[in-house]
This record gives structure tokens, sequence and C-alpha cells, in this order.
């Protein structure tokens, strides 16, 4: 088996609704997890860097890199964090339909 | 309940008003959030994990009918369907768009009601006993100082920016259902001779990193001068609490560390440097207030009740409670289905218990600080179609005062602050405990689950306090034992190392049943725990 | 404008002045502990706000007048924003002295806004001229 490496992505909330957005490639914001764009260890403070032009322009709120760690063999993206996990997954709460409509990293 | 006249209302939508331009600001860029933060948050909007949450004021818990389904009608609106019952006897919506916010604010103020100042380093939301005005056991009605306090506190210019937040709780009982003993001021209403009010105040109180138990500071005092008092204290805090670090800035720092006769001194010299003719229509406005709480119009009882089966008697034996006038009851409507979220209540739900309300409870309700809801005035002779129409929406679990009854903090599934999830912990104990309590007496045993150390669901004073932690990254969760909230309030003591998340049910399961094996008749589970001490029930978990 | 300062007044008058004009106000922290006041001989005195989170400047204004007798103007300054401004003529401050900076920085329109409050009703005492006190007319004292 392949070692694992790290990535980041970086998360913030919108400003106007609060909902946890991810910076793309394009340098937009997405709800989408799917469309973070993937940084590794040499861009992400380039990146966040760029992220953070957004929060002056009062678009969204604390910019923040997310770590997370990417099997080699299967390309299978975790967060490190529990917290961020949760951020990007919803609430985990049993049986019940509160839990948020994105998907779960 | 207390009624808005013109001005009160007039107030709140000024107030919903401001914060609109506030927002317009924002969204424009003209103040950056860190400007903008200490504003939305006194308007009670916070920033949590997966999106904005507002905090809006019950105040001391009371609402109508009416109100209780415009919290329904925001629920659907502008969130998920749902709203969160707090310890602090208010609602939480976990979902609004700050655009929306300050709309929800107007269909508030429609209602006459408000999410000022449920946040921020300001006096909060004050709370009180549920049952206040229809306890049995009551002695003074704690309402009329509770909305004396609250119009006091409102956006009072000097106490806006204070060292923390500050919050009140006050009783009217000698038996202390609103916990006053743990808050940063609890303020006990008597009655004095002819028909006069006094007031103890007790403070420094409080729970999170450093739980302590009020003192008292100042005994019967008339009520027409508690608010220059209360002022003369408030001053000194100000003063004199800490801003260097954000866990020693409470009162309760203050207190410790100025030890009780100095602050004593301290507030008598500010309290005798206060204009006291600034306070001169306090007596009225007090009698006021009194006489403008809507009374329910007591009836007697035209039928003797007839229905019944095993699951109301059941219902009924844990969930209502003796009403001061005879015929009639309090009846606790469970927020805690075994397995169900602590607190949590959909907008059919809300809509349904606010109908039932307006039929048989003169359209009143309560939030409780133990997160479940109250129908205030019910005939005895409706209970079983009150509990019929419970049932429906499920909402008639017989679990008041049993372990089940767990109070919860959103935790990590919601709150920025966590450091592990409370929700799910809950979830998984009251479904494990609720067998056990079926069976065996577990009457007034109390577990309470906080997802961080601020402590929001007061574990610190439950019977069984379970804290989540974060342990290199992975949950973690402490036990703490023999807590009490009442008028003999303690601290809870924490057994030993704590466990991991799946093994929280079964380490509750386990001080249970070593505390129905050892306790005397009558013995509550703190007495047991204060009688044989921490090893035994150390043993009985890790053992 | 250039570094001039604007004096808000709690009657809703702003008054350009340049920053040497304010030499010679007495400076008093809004920290101050009350119990320190010692008489007061300039007719005018500013209150300095380090910081919006701390409030103790608030009920300093009140000390000052109370303790000291002091019976001239008092003005805030420091880090006061358009959304405090009304909370000080509450408390009794006469004018709020906002720099070129700040004026700048929220832009005159919210300040001249703030002069013109959302929040017209206070429960207790107020003197401020564009508040009313509810308790005051429930009870007409």
């Amino acid at each position: 088996m392949n070692e694992a490496s790290t990535q980041a992505i970086i998360i913030a909330n919108d400003l106007r609704t609060g909902r946890v957005v991810y910076f793309t490639k394009e340098s937009g914001w997405s709800e989408a997890i799917d469309e973070a764009q993937r940084l590794t260890d040499e861009s992400a403070n380039e990146r966040l860097a760029a992220a953070t032009i957004d929060e002056r322009n009062n678009l969204v709120i604390d910019p923040t890199l997310a770590q997370a760690t990417v099997s080699a063999d299967t390309d299978r993206f975790t967060l490190e964090n529990i917290r961020e996990q949760i951020r990007v997954s919803g609430p985990t709460i049993l049986g019940s339909d509160h839990a948020s409509t994105s998907q779960a990293a | 309940m207390y009624r808005y006249d013109e001005l009160d209302q007039s107030l709140v939508e000024q107030r919903s008003a401001e914060f609109r331009s506030q927002v317009e600001r924002r969204l424009a860029g003209k103040i950056s959030e860190a400007e903008f933060k200490p504003l939305r948050l006194m308007n009670g909007l916070y920033l949590q994990l997966h999106a904005y949450m507002l905090r809006v004021a019950i105040p001391y818990g009371v609402l109508s009918s009416k109100q209780m389904t415009k919290l329904a009608d925001i629920a659907d609106k502008y969130d998920r369907g749902y709203g969160h019952f707090t310890t602090r006897q208010n609602i939480q919506y976990n979902w609004p768009k700050l655009i929306e916010t300050p709309d929800i604010l107007d269909d508030l103020a429609s209602v006459q009601m408000h999410a000022i100042q449920t946040s921020g380093n300001c006096i909060r939301n004050v709370t009180t006993d549920p049952f206040a005005g229809v306890a049995a056991d009551e002695e003074v009605d704690p309402r009329p100082l509770c909305e004396l306090l609250r119009q006091w506190s409102t956006l009072h210019p000097e106490f806006a920016y204070l060292p923390r937040k500050f919050k009140f709780a006050v009783t009217g009982s000698a038996v202390d259902r609103a916990a006053i003993k743990v808050h940063d001021i609890g303020l006990r209403v008597k009655s004095g001779p002819n028909d006069t009010v006094l007031t103890d105040i007790w403070v420094g109180g409080g729970q999170g990193r450093t739980p302590k138990i009020a003192q008292l500071f100042k005994a019967n005092l008339p009520v027409e001068d508690l608010l220059p008092y209360l002022e003369a204290i408030m001053r000194v805090y100000n003063r004199y609490g800490r801003r260097d670090n954000k866990y020693k800035a409470r009162i309760k720092i203050l207190l410790a560390e100025t030890g009780l006769e100095a602050l004593q001194q301290q507030v008598e010299a500010e309290y005798q440097s206060i204009d006291q003719t600034a306070f001169s229509y306090i007596e009225s406005e007090y009698a006021r207030i009194a006489g403008n709480l809507i009374k329910p119009e007591y009836h007697t009882a035209t039928e003797a009740p007839t229905r019944t089966n095993a699951e109301f008697e059941a219902w009924r034996r844990q969930n209502v409670k003796p009403h001061k006038q005879s015929g009639y009851a309090i009846a606790v409507v469970s927020l805690k289905p075994a397995g169900g979220i602590p607190g949590d209540a959909t907008s059919i739900q809300m809509r349904a218990i606010a109908d039932i309300a307006e039929r048989y409870s003169s359209s009143e309700l309560r939030v409780t600080h133990r997160q479940n809801l109250i129908l205030p005035h019910v005939l005895e002779s409706d209970l079983f179609s009150v509990w019929e129409l419970l049932v429906k929406v499920d909402l008639a679990e017989a679990n008041i005062d049993l372990p089940s009854d767990i109070i919860a903090c959103p935790g990590l599934d919601y709150c920025a602050l966590a450091t592990a999830r409370s929700i799910p912990i809950a979830q998984s104990v009251s479904k494990k405990i609720r067998a056990t309590e079926l069976t065996t007496d577990l009457k007034g045993v109390s577990v309470n689950i906080s997802g961080c150390i601020n402590a929001c669901a007061h574990h610190h004073v439950a019977n069984i306090g379970v804290l989540g932690l974060n342990k290199s990254g992975v949950e973690n969760y402490q036990l703490t034992l023999g807590g009490r909230n009442d008028q003999n309030a303690s601290i809870g003591q924490r057994i030993g190392p704590g466990v991991a998340a799946d093994d929280v049910p079964e380490a509750i399961e386990r001080i249970v049943n070593f505390y129905v094996d050892v306790r005397e008749i009558h013995e509550s589970l703190p007495d047991t725990f204060d009688r044989v001490g921490k090893e035994p029930f150390r043993e009985a978990v890790y053992g | 404008m250039g570094d001039d300062a604007q004096i808000v007044y709690s009657d809703g008058r702003i008054e350009t002045r340049n920053a040497q004009s304010t030499t010679g106000f007495q400076q008093v922290d809004g920290e101050t502990d009350p119990g320190t006041l010692t008489p007061f001989t300039t007719q005018s005195i500013i209150v300095n706000f380090n910081s919006i989170a701390d409030g103790r400047g608030f009920s300093l204004v009140k000390a000052i007048r109370q303790n000291t007798g002091y019976q001239g103007a008092i003005f805030a300054s420091g880090d006061i924003n358009p959304d405090h401004l009304s909370f000080a003529f509450q408390v009794g401050f006469d004018a709020v002295i906002v720099s070129a900076e700040r004026w700048q920085k929220y832009g005159g329109d919210s300040w001249r806004a703030a002069l013109n409050p959302a929040v017209r009703l206070s429960y207790s005492q107020t003197h401020s001229k564009s508040l009313q006190s509810i308790w005051q007319q429930r009870h007409r004292i």
C-alpha cells in the first residue's frame, strides 16, 4: 500500500447566507465540496492569501485551511479534524432529517 | 403573562429597524466583520459551524400560543422546519441567512418578541422558575420582577460592554427550580411584612471552566430598592471585573479574588452614591407590571374525569405537577423522546402545542431550563384530552425528571465553540436508560451533557454530568457525579478518566445500577454519592 | 477636511475643528476609577474610549458630574463608532469627537444618520434629546 499524502482545502462561510463554502480552482466559492480546490503544501498559503481578499471584499467570513489525508491507492480524501468533517458533512445526528444537504467529504 | 404596551412594542420595532440598517451597512461593506460581530451578537445572531444561528429571547420562558405559532412559522419560512429550546429558556434557529434576519426580527416584533441581548457581553435574558405563578409551593410570583429586570437591562447603555456576559435567574419558591445559585446573580423573592416583597441577592455563581456556587450577598432588600442596588453591583463588576483573560472575567472570579466582605463594601459605597430619585418610579412600575399580567380565568371543573388508561396514568404520574389552583394541573411536555434530540421541536409540534395551549391552557406556554415545554393551566378533567393530542405529535414521552430527560447543548454538531458532540451521546444514552427507568424508580436523577467546558448544558450541577472534550483529535467524555442545581446546589466531582463516545451509555448505566444497589430509602443520587464517596462509584464504572 | 476632527453634538450640530483646538481640554481615560477623580479645573473634559469593548466610560461620565460637581462640557472620543453615538448621548456626553480618520472610515452619511437613530426609546432615564424614557413617560415624572 502506498503512503497517504496530505492536501488541504479552504473553507469559509458565505457572508450573506452563512453557508459553508469552498474555494475553487477558479477563485470562486462553491457550496459543493467536490468543487473545492485541493491544495498541496506549496500552494496552500498562496491560495489562502487569494481567498482572504474575498473576506476583505465582504463576500465570505474567516477563510481557513482544512487539512486532509489522501490515501494513495483510493484517492479517498479525509479531513483530519473532526470539527471540519462535521462542518462539511452537516450534523451527524442519528436518524434525523436535520443533517445538512451538502454531501460528506 | 406580561402584555406589551405601545411603548414596549415601539422599542422592539425600532430595535429591529436599527438591526436592518446595521445589516445593510455590513452587506454594503461599510462595516467590517470585526465591527459587525458585537452588533449582531447583541441581537442574538451567531456564526456557527454550518450557518448563522439566531437565538430568540423567550423572556423568563413565558410565551403565548400566538407567539409559539409564529416561532413555528419562522422555522418553516426562514429555517429548516425546526427549532431548539435551550437551558436559558430561549429558542435557537440553526440555519437562518443573514440577509433574512431583519425580516425574522420584524416577524418576531409582530408578536411582541425579540432577540435583544441573547448574546454579547451584556445582561442576558432573565430566567426563572418555569412554574412561576402556578406552583403550589410558591411564595411570591417572580414574573413581575423578571419583567422589571427585562426592561431595566434592555439596551442599558452602561452595561452593554461588560467584561463578560451576565446572567440573572429569579425564584419565588423555597424549592429552587431556577438554579439561582449557579448564575452571576440569583434572586430569591419572598414576602415581607405588610404585603411587601423582599429579595435575597446571591452573587457569583456560575459554571464553565470554574464552576462556583453563589454566595448570599444581600438579604431582605425591599424590591423597590433592588434596581439601584443591582446597578451598583453591575457598576462595581464593570469597573473591577477582569478584562485581561476571558476565562477570569465573570463576577464569580471577581468575588473570589476580592472576597465577599470587600466586594459588599464596594457595592454599598456605590449604592450610596446612586441618585435614588432616578428610581423613584420603580414601586409603581412593579405594581403596573404585576397588574398587567394576563391572568387565566380559572373555572370549576364541570365534570369528573372519566377516561383513563395505563399509558395516560404513567404520563400523568411523571409529567403532571401540582397547581396552586384547585382542580388545575401543570402539564410538562417532554421534548426528550428516547433517542431524540433534547430540546428540539418541529414546526408541526410547535403548532400542535400552541393549539393545545389555546384550547386547554389559557393560550399560555412555558419553556423550562431543562429544555421542555409546559402547559401551565390545565383543568385536571382535561388532562386526558391533552395527553391524547400530545400523543399524536410524539410529545407524550412520560419521562420528566427521569434520567432520559437529558439536558444537552447543540455540541459539535452545530456549535463553533464545542470540542465534542453532545446530541448523539444524548440520543444513545436516553435510548439505553429509558428501558431501565421504566422498571426501576429513578425519579430525580438528572443527566446533563455539555460539548465543551463552557457548560451550556449545566453538566457541573447534574447528578450525572457528561463533559465532551477533544483528546488528541478524538472525542472523549468526562463523567462527574454528585452535582445539584436546586437550593442545595453543589458542583459534581470527576470520578475518573474520560471515556470514549461509545462507552458513555454503558458507563451511565453502571452508575445508575450501582446507585440503585446501595441507596437508602428516598436517597437521591448525590446524597448517596456524598455518603459512600467517589471510590465505589469509580469502581462501578471502571472496575 | 484634512486632519480636522468632527465634533458631533447631542443636539445634532456637527462642527469641524482642527486637531489643535482641543488642546487644553482635560483628558480622562474611560477606564478611570471614579473613586480617584479629583475636581476638574478646565471647562471641557474628554473621556477617551480605548476600546469600545470596554463600556466603563459610559458610567464614568455620570460619576464625573455626580462626584466632582463638574458643570462643564464632557466629550467622548476614541473607539466610538456611529452605532455607539446614541448610548453616548443617553448617558450624558455633550458631544463625540470623531477623528478625521474615523469620520472617513464610516462615512459622513453614517455619522449623520446616527444622529437620527432608529431606536428612540429607552426604559430608564436619558440625557439624550432624541430618546424618550419609557418609565418616565409611564409615570409622568
